[in-house]
């Protein structure tokens, strides 16, 4: 069992310490070196120039530098912006707060979405009904957010005029505003998600629904939701987290896309307008310190998947 | 990380048999050949010069003259919309194919050799699954600048790994078969056993995979073109396009209808069509 758990913590590790290199060299290996590029942009003065990088240490061999950033990010030290010249760090940690609340918000309309249909799907599999909720479940799959996100826009903003179209606003300055906004979006992306989410409850419950315990519940004459939903559901949640694990990836990615369609300005938004101000430092701070997050939770998910579930500690890891 | 090869797979696995869904089949083939002929012989399809500007109507709302509308600068967008089918239709298939150009040794050497070789691919593999591939996508096209060549290279490493695993998967199982014991009692170097022998009884995962990694591939293309790091202007693309809508939404809300059905009918299409092959060339499920 701990066996088990230091090496999955050793490959969590490895895999940001991987992740970080391709973001380092990804854009300094790129035709005429961005990083310089936006430098010399700045102070057209080229003795100036020289005297930034030489701060700045650019001058010296990649690797080097590579070690210093890390070195850096490892000590809490992302560097500073291009641009504002504030710390990346300070910049990130003001937005990721709205990210996080984005994501929790739409991976619980998800769940509210799918798990009612998931279960209802799965009492008569290959039925009307399931056969209905499926195709519509492959349509939801196959629907890029963007174009969610645009349809809502065309339908909820400017034809009924219910929501405002896009924008953020602070919790602490118009509570009802931030809702509002916050709506649509999370929307989006939860419809997005209980796409996948529906499939999981279905096949889940299938699975499940072929254990002897299932039948000993239908034999105990238990009302039908007691046995789909006490019995049968309860036992496809641990499965569930392995999929959450599985979908923060694709969460994330869809976030960023999410953000930028309703002008949510959280991390994606953040990490696309450092695309557009090309502030490279901000942008290869923010996208380690997320594609870190991602891998750590996927890491704490499969721990406590190991901890709730008694046969992994028994059999010793089947994760 | 095994029950997330599974659940990869289970995501990807939509049992169109259940679906009932020999209609769909068609239409899809329909769809995707009609794509296919667009992104060959645009020409054949145009109803205007896509690059025609016509300054006296701009967004004008779908008519006979225009079935989808005119953008704002007065072209036409249906065929804008042809247009744009070459970009995402070969930028789509090129990032399938070089994946799996990466993908599929890397799996053979991972499933075929396993020890030292299989760990470091495993962790590659898993490191690129968990990876947000939307961030690497959006860093990688920022600093290359936008063309062709890089967003095909980008779609495919985030993609590759899809490849590896199901490669590894097979070969991991097909190792121990008879005949690969013959082939490696009579002396066969270990490449010739994994390329000639192991490689020919993958294909058909291959060929799944590749269908549904065009499907993904046209997303993240059309997504990265929406965000502005697609091909740039005036090459018309479908994201791009929906862009421009949403700025004129309040003036001309059915201006993204074109370009959004565009990308879904695509999608939708090769993903019917890569459930499709998965349930027709999977014996074992088949049988089930």
């Amino acid at each position: 069992m701990y066996t088990m758990m230091l090496n999955k913590l050793l490959r969590a590790v490895l895999i940001i310490f991987l992740i970080s290199i391709v973001i380092f060299f990804a854009v300094r290996m790129a035709p005429g070196d961005p990083v310089m590029t936006v430098l010399g942009a700045i102070g057209n003065n080229p003795e100036k120039v020289e005297l930034l990088r030489n701060q700045m240490g650019l001058n010296d061999p990649l690797f080097v530098q590579y070690f210093r950033w890390i070195g850096g990010v490892l000590r809490g030290d992302f560097g500073v912006s291009m641009i504002s010249g504030k710390p990346v760090l300070e910049i990130i940690m003001s937005r990721i707060g709205a990210s996080i609340e984005l994501i929790i918000a739409a991976i619980l309309i998800g769940l509210v979405i799918a798990v009612p249909i998931g279960i209802i799907a799965s009492t008569r599999p290959g039925k009307l009904l399931d056969k209905i909720c499926t195709t519509i479940s492959i349509l939801g799959m196959s629907t890029p957010v963007f174009l969610i996100g645009l349809l809502m826009i065309t339908l909820f903003a400017v034809q009924w005029q219910w929501l405002p179209a896009s924008g953020y606003v602070a919790w602490s300055e118009d509570a009802g505003m931030h809702v509002k906004l916050l709506i649509m979006p999370a929307t989006a992306l939860g419809i997005f998600e209980a796409a996948v989410f529906f499939r999981f409850v279905r096949n889940g419950m299938l699975d499940v629904m072929r254990e002897p315990f299932m039948e000993t519940a239908r034999a105990k004459g238990l009302s039908p939701f007691a046995i789909f939903v006490k019995h049968g559901f309860r036992n496809t949640l641990l499965t569930f987290m392995t999929v959450l694990g599985l979908e923060i990836g694709i969460l994330v990615s869809g976030t960023v896309i999410v953000e930028q369609v309703f002008s949510w300005t959280g991390i994606g938004w953040l990490v696309l307008n450092s695309v557009s101000t090309r502030d490279y430092t901000l942008l290869q701070g923010t996208v380690l310190f997320v594609s870190a997050a991602v891998v750590i939770i996927n890491l704490l998910l499969n721990l406590l998947y190991a901890f709730l579930d008694p046969r992994v500690k028994t059999h010793g890891g089947r994760g | 990380m095994r029950s997330g090869l599974q659940l990869q797979r289970t995501r990807r696995r939509w049992r169109l048999n259940r679906i009932g869904g020999g209609v769909l089949v068609w239409i899809s083939f329909v769809i995707i050949a009609l794509y296919l002929l667009m992104a060959l012989f645009p020409t054949w399809f145009y109803a205007y010069d896509p690059f025609a500007i016509d300054a006296l109507s701009p967004l004008q709302a779908p008519s006979f003259k225009h079935i989808f509308g005119t953008d704002e600068y007065g072209r036409d967008i249906y065929s804008r919309i042809v247009d744009g089918a070459r970009d995402t239709i070969f930028i789509g298939l090129g990032s399938a194919i070089l994946a799996m150009i990466i993908g599929v040794p890397l799996g053979l050497i991972a499933g075929y050799s396993r020890g030292k070789a299989d760990s470091v691919i495993s962790l590659i593999v898993d490191g690129t699954l968990s990876f947000p591939s939307m961030l690497l996508a959006i860093l990688v096209v920022s600093a290359w600048k936008p063309s062709a060549i890089t967003l095909i290279v980008v779609i495919a490493l985030v993609n590759f790994p899809r490849f590896t695993m199901i490669v590894r998967g097979n070969v991991l199982s097909l190792r121990e078969r008879e005949y690969v014991m013959a082939a490696r009692l009579s002396g066969l170097s270990n490449s010739r056993i994994m390329f000639a022998e192991i490689l020919p009884n993958c294909v058909t995962p291959i060929i799944v995979q590749a269908s549904l990694l065009v499907g993904n591939a046209i997303v993240i293309e059309t997504g990265l073109s929406y965000l502005g790091l697609g091909l740039q202007p005036p090459d018309p693309s479908w994201g791009g396009m929906l862009t421009s809508a949403q700025s004129y939404i309040y003036i001309a809300p059915w201006y993204s209808a074109a370009p959004g059905l565009a990308i879904l009918l695509a999608v939708f299409a090769v993903n019917i069509l890569g459930d499709y092959l998965s349930d027709k060339m999977d014996v074992r499920r088949r049988m089930e």
